[in-house]
This record gives C-alpha cells, structure tokens and sequence, in this order.
C-alpha cells in the first residue's frame, strides 16, 4: 500500500505551509515529520477518500515541535 | 529505467497502468537533479513539463497580486506538480523551488506526453482520470488547510 498524504499544520505562532507526500508507512499519532526545514508533530490521522489500486488517501493533521515550551 | 518505473508505480498519478504502460512513460521521462533554492521553474512562465518527485523536497511559492511571496505547501516523494499548465496550456501558477539538496525529480515532456497519450487511448484515459483524481485530491487539501 502507498500512503498519499495531505499533511496540514494547527497551531503555532504563525502559519506554516503545508505538505503532501507519498510513503509506505501509514502514519501514526506522536510521530514526528519534516515539512521543508519545519519539524512536526502528527496529532491526528484520518482517511480523506476511499483506497484506491492501492493507493490510500490520509489528511494528517501536524503541529510545531520546535515551538513546544515557548512562552 | 527501472528506478524511474519504480517512482512512476509510487506516484498516485500513474495508478492503474500496467508495467508495460508504465515502460512506455518512463521512456519519454527525464531525471534532473537540485540543490536546496535551486528554482525548478517560476511562477507565470510556460510550462511545458510536467514532474514527478523521485527524492526530497520542494516548496512551491506563490505570488499574490500585491507582490508578496508565501510559501504555499512541500512536496515530498512521489508527489506531481506542473500538470496544470501542461492540460490547459497556461501559465505556471507557482514557484517551484528545491527545498532539500539531492533533490530528483523526473520531467515528462508535454507534447510527447500528447503523443503517448493518443497512440495509446488507454494510457491516455487512466491518465486523465488520474490528474482529475490528483487535482480533486489537492482541492480537498487545501479546503482543510484554510
């Protein structure tokens, strides 16, 4: 199965891109991503559309590491 | 030609083709390489081409009317971009620019992705369904990121 990804950023200090990647592992809540030179943190995982010639299709929601513990 | 039919079966546009189709695309496809701020190609100009990403990232930037530039999202493995202005035969409607050093991607050139096309109609069908699918996809993308 190839994962298509829809990666969208909450929360921070102010707005971050986005990202949209294919992988073979399904991603899971806790992990850590790197959108461009950003580090995150997947909160949520849910299917988008229906899977497809093996092809599936998350929206992963992600937010900032670096800024945990900031005032 | 292998590599290149390997990227082609982890791209979501090339779903559905048989390995003998995917043989054939892979033919008129071409690797270029990047380094991180290397410019793939600019916002406004013609495009061509379109891409496959083989590895690392790229940013898209776009340009609004009042000149400012914004990061819009990156796109990582196996991800496509330039099909638009390949189907209408617009302009590009963004920046791509390498965000990572080794960046790859493999270029298919538009009038011989024509000719694939009308040679063989079945590649040309699950083609088209394929960018409509993708470009549904990133509608929906951005109706979440907004």
């Amino acid at each position: 199965m190839v994962y298509t990804v829809s990666y969208v950023v909450v929360g921070g200090k102010k707005k971050y891109p986005s990202g949209m990647m294919n992988q073979h592992e399904r991603p899971v809540v806790g992990e850590q991503v790197k959108l461009g030179e950003n580090t995150f943190e997947i909160v949520e995982v849910k299917r988008m559309l229906p899977p497809s010639d093996d092809f599936e299709f998350l929206h992963v929601t992600v937010k900032p590491v670096d800024e945990e513990g900031d005032p | 030609m292998n590599e290149i039919r390997q990227i082609l079966k982890y791209a979501s546009l090339f779903r559905g083709l048989s390995d003998a189709q995917l043989g054939r695309v892979a033919e008129i496809a071409q690797s270029e390489h990047y380094n991180a701020k290397d410019v793939i190609f600019s916002q406004d100009t013609l495009g061509d081409k379109m891409y496959i990403i083989s590895s690392g990232q790229v940013e898209v930037r776009v340009q609004d009317n009042s000149g400012q530039s914004h990061s819009a999202i990156y796109l990582g493995q196996g991800q496509v971009f330039g099909e638009m202005a390949l189907l209408d035969q617009g302009t590009r409607s963004a920046s791509i620019i390498a965000a990572q050093n080794n960046t790859v991607v493999y270029s298919i050139p538009g009038a011989a992705f024509t000719i694939l096309c009308q040679q063989d109609t079945g590649i040309g069908y699950i083609m088209m369904r394929n960018i409509a699918l993708d470009l549904s996809f990133k509608i929906r993308h951005q109706n979440f990121d907004t």
